[in-house]
């Protein structure tokens, strides 16, 4: 078979860390290779280097024979290289012919007409070999359609090679089924695809051979057909029995939360969902995305409004949340998972930024105390060790790392009884991301209880005293003690048969 | 939460560096803040050392008096509107308040109300606008440009329809002895904007309700996730504009003893653009009274200095416009030297 694509130990670094290293890859016409690996493993960097959005550092790129270079994403696309992203690119308010057509309207002296666009648009299907509703206004289709609009519109560029990047992480089955179906035609027609997921039972149906990284490196290139799933997974989290565990004891006492049948409808719901914090124990919660497990996050945190099941909060009856305030009322404190969009309020100051929690606490008569407000932030900063000039700065002028610490610290201050964090390391350097675990079971071991919901295997491993893994909406493992280690983690999550009884 | 160190040297240097950078740190702070409401300052200064230079008669006191009465109207109205455009809104509908303010204290005066009532019912009325554009922007999720551009339009027709197109004169007379209310050559309604100017400083600036406008104006997501009545803070916002454009109402009527529908047409964008002068960004978040009062005073300078050179009063529209992209643009550049 003709190779398609050829990257030759390419490497990448971002300042200190390095991404990738001398990681070798190989795609034949025809065939489906998928890449596999943790977050962080360096999966999506290998992608970006492929389809133009980064430049490696060394290492050289062999498409069709021949050594590229790609300045930009536009030079891999004329290389016949499609990235079909997460996001899909696809206008909801056109019709479908109409993003198909995009970028190469049909005109005729400026002018076009509907049936000139669905002219274009049926022969750029039929060039795709794909059946589309062309007259549907593309916002009514659900997401596989779309995924189809974007790999048709590849197809008419005549790709040769297609990049699908977590694809069937919100698809339902049936439509992912309808992928595979698609994939498989593509690949009888010798175009090469690459498939990058976190689902073992699929990467291991669908490929011809999976490549799978860890920590930058290529850690196995192994037939798709051949490997066990036990094999994929030692090779994502390697064979080291991850980190050594300071024995706890098991944590006894009531519990400060207990959840019993939490059923949330819809996209990356969750079903029947019971479980207990205790004080002074980290739980973490595992799953990939879509699982649900940042669903049951944004329930704890008041996010969500149509959830039913049954909450207990100090061995008190209450009401599920239904809005932020809510929940702290039951002294919840929720960290969200992104600092930028629902996290820090980008024209405060730190110390503004932290005291809004505490407004009540800082002020009298509706005046703000600004002694206590200082006081309140440098004690963050102090604790933290942020690299602030000081409170008085405003929050986004800090590195990502020190932002996320202020985020973390202000939450820590404000949680009277449960911490619920999801990914609250999530595009930190290490050293923050020490420092935010420390402080999170330090939290805890003061007798409160944190619940850290997380899709960074490690993390979840490193500071939990159990982890529930959660898949399709459901807990499908409660792993504690000897059975806590990354690799039953990512087998549970993954859906590996016979690893740890649901709860 | 405890204040060991928790780990090597990097951390601990890094809290070394903080220390000794606490003075200049603050130094630097306070000169971002100075540098940020001198934008507006300094840009005052120049329009009023031109005009000085220029005109023979307008640093003269009694044209500092006309300049400073001027915009009082404005100004007031231009104080609502910072709170609604720093919490992240927009309210156009004060052009059409402050006609229907205008009107209904006639109307209501010559009714028999006496003052108090009289201006407590407008009051009401305005507030009650501010309101209702509040709730639909809430609740029916409506933009506020476009709600408060409908609310403009059946406010300012609703003053057209009850005076029917005429002017009302003001014949309670003891109503109309506020138009005679004065400090020397200073009259009544400036002190109030003056008084309310200080208030509403001191309220967005040191109060937890100033805090929460901004936060909201900064991330209305992060805002409800901190637990703070978003709702609640809106609706207060545009009900404090309404009230404040219906004041200005009445002191319209006070200033003309007079109820007409056709005063104020132009408050809406011209206090928007005060404010804007002042430093405020329309997505919200930033700005504040202080610079607000400085665009207030850019703008009846502008006019005032302009008509004392007899330049055409067209002419000053034009002027108008393009001192506010100039002075935006002093703004962003203040702002990007401060960093």
């Amino acid at each position: 078979m003709e190779k398609l694509l050829v990257a030759d130990r390419i490497s990448k670094s971002f300042g200190p860390t390095r991404a990738l290293h001398d990681v070798n890859f190989e795609l034949c016409g025809g065939e489906v290779v998928s890449v596999l690996g943790e977050n962080g493993a360096g999966k999506s960097t290998l992608i970006k280097i492929i389809s133009g959005v980064l430049a490696p550092d060394s290492g050289t790129l062999v498409i069709g024979g021949k050594p590229r270079r790609f300045a930009r994403p536009r030079d891999a696309i004329a290389a016949g290289i499609a990235y079909i992203p997460q996001e899909l690119a696809v206008v909801g308010s056109l019709t479908v012919a109409e993003n198909l057509v995009l970028g190469s309207w049909p005109s005729r002296l400026g002018m076009t007409t509907p049936r000139a666009i669905i002219r274009r648009a049926s022969e750029i299907c039929e060039r795709a070999q794909i059946d589309l509703p062309l007259r549907q206004q593309a916002s009514t289709l659900r997401l596989g359609d779309l995924q189809e609009i974007e790999i048709t519109r590849a197809l008419a560029r005549d790709a040769r090679v297609i990049l699908l990047d977590e694809p069937t992480a919100a698809l339902s089955e049936a439509e992912s089924s309808h992928l595979f179906s698609l994939i498989r035609s593509l690949t009888a027609r010798g175009v090469g695809v690459i498939f990058v997921s976190h689902r073992l039972e699929e990467v291991a149906g669908i490929s011809d051979r999976v490549c799978v990284l860890r920590n930058g490196r290529t850690a196995a290139v192994v037939d798709g057909g051949s490997a066990s799933h036990a094999d994929l997974v030692r090779y994502m989290v390697g064979d080291a029995p991850a980190v050594e565990r300071k024995p706890r004891p098991p944590v006894q006492g009531p519990p400060v939360l207990s959840l019993r049948g939490l059923s949330v409808p819809g996209h990356a719901g969750v079903t029947g969902i019971s479980l207990d914090v205790r004080p002074g124990e980290v739980v973490g919660v595992y799953g990939i995305r879509g699982s649900g497990a940042a669903t049951l996050a944004e329930c704890l945190g008041g996010e969500l409004r149509h959830q039913s099941g049954e909450l207990e909060v100090g061995g008190q009856t209450a009401a599920l949340p239904r809005s932020p305030r809510a929940a702290a009322r039951l002294g919840i404190a929720y960290i969200p998972p992104d600092r930028k969009r629902g996290g820090l309020f980008p024209n405060l100051s730190i110390g503004a930024n932290l005291g809004l929690a505490h407004l009540r606490a800082d002020s009298a008569g509706g005046f703000l105390l600004a002694g206590r407000e200082r006081a309140r932030a440098q004690a963050v900063l102090r604790d933290f060790h942020v690299a602030a000039r000081s409170e008085n700065q405003n929050a986004m002028t800090l590195s990502g790392g020190n932002q996320q610490k202020i985020l973390v610290g202000g939450r820590l201050q404000s949680a009277r009884r449960l911490l619920v964090a999801q990914e609250p390391t999530r595009g930190v350097d290490i050293g923050a991301r020490r420092e935010i675990h420390q402080h999170i079971r330090r939290f805890a071991e003061a007798g409160s209880a944190a619940l850290l919901v997380t899709s960074d295997v490690e993390e979840a491993v490193d500071i939990s005293d159990r982890v529930l893994v959660i898949r399709n909406g459901r807990l499908v493992a409660e792993l504690a003690g000897d059975r806590l280690s990354q690799s039953s983690v990512v087998a549970a999550a993954a859906g590996e048969q016979g690893t740890g009884a649901a709860a | 939460m405890t204040s060991e160190p928790i780990s090597g040297g990097v951390d601990i240097m890094a809290g070394d560096d903080l220390a000794r950078q606490q003075p200049s740190a603050r130094r630097r702070t306070v000169r971002g803040l100075l540098v940020r409401s001198l934008g507006i300052g300094l840009f005052l200064a120049v329009v009023l050392v031109y005009f000085a230079l220029s005109t023979s008669n307008f640093l003269t006191p009694s044209n500092i008096a006309d300049i400073l009465s001027g915009v009082a109207v404005l100004g007031i109205v231009a104080i609502g509107q910072t709170g609604v455009i720093v919490s992240g809104g927009f309210d156009l509908s004060v052009a059409g308040v402050l006609p229907l303010a205008c009107v209904l204290f006639v109307q209501f005066s010559n009714g028999g109300a006496s003052l108090p009532v009289a201006l407590i019912e407008t009051l009401a009325i305005g507030a009650g606008v501010g309101i209702v554009n509040a709730v639909l922007i809430v609740n029916a999720g409506i933009n506020p440009l476009i709600v408060t551009l409908a609310s403009m339009s059946v406010a300012g027709g609703a003053a057209y329809t009850i005076t029917n197109g005429t002017t009302l004169a003001l014949t309670n007379v003891a109503n109309g002895d506020l138009g005679n209310l004065a400090v020397g050559s200073l009259p009544w309604y400036l002190f109030v904007f003056i008084a309310l100017a200080v208030v509403a400083a001191v309220i967005m600036r040191f109060t937890v309700f100033g805090r929460i406008i901004y936060a909201l104006g900064g991330s209305r997501e992060a805002s409800v996730l901190a637990g703070i009545r978003v709702n609640l803070v809106i609706t207060v916002v545009y009900a404090v504009s309404g009230l404040l454009a219906a004041f200005a109402g009445v002191v319209t009527a006070s200033q003309i003893l007079a109820g007409s529908a056709g005063v104020g047409s132009t408050t809406a964008l011209t206090s928007v653009a005060a404010v804007v002068l002042g430093g405020a960004a329309l997505s919200g978040g930033s700005g504040g009274i202080i610079g607000t009062v400085g665009g207030v005073l850019v703008l009846g300078c502008l006019s005032n200095g302009l008509a004392l050179m007899q330049v055409q009063s067209f002419y000053v529209q034009i002027i108008t416009g393009v001192a506010l992209i100039v002075a935006v643009m002093f703004s962003r550049l203040s702002q990007i030297l401060s960093r």
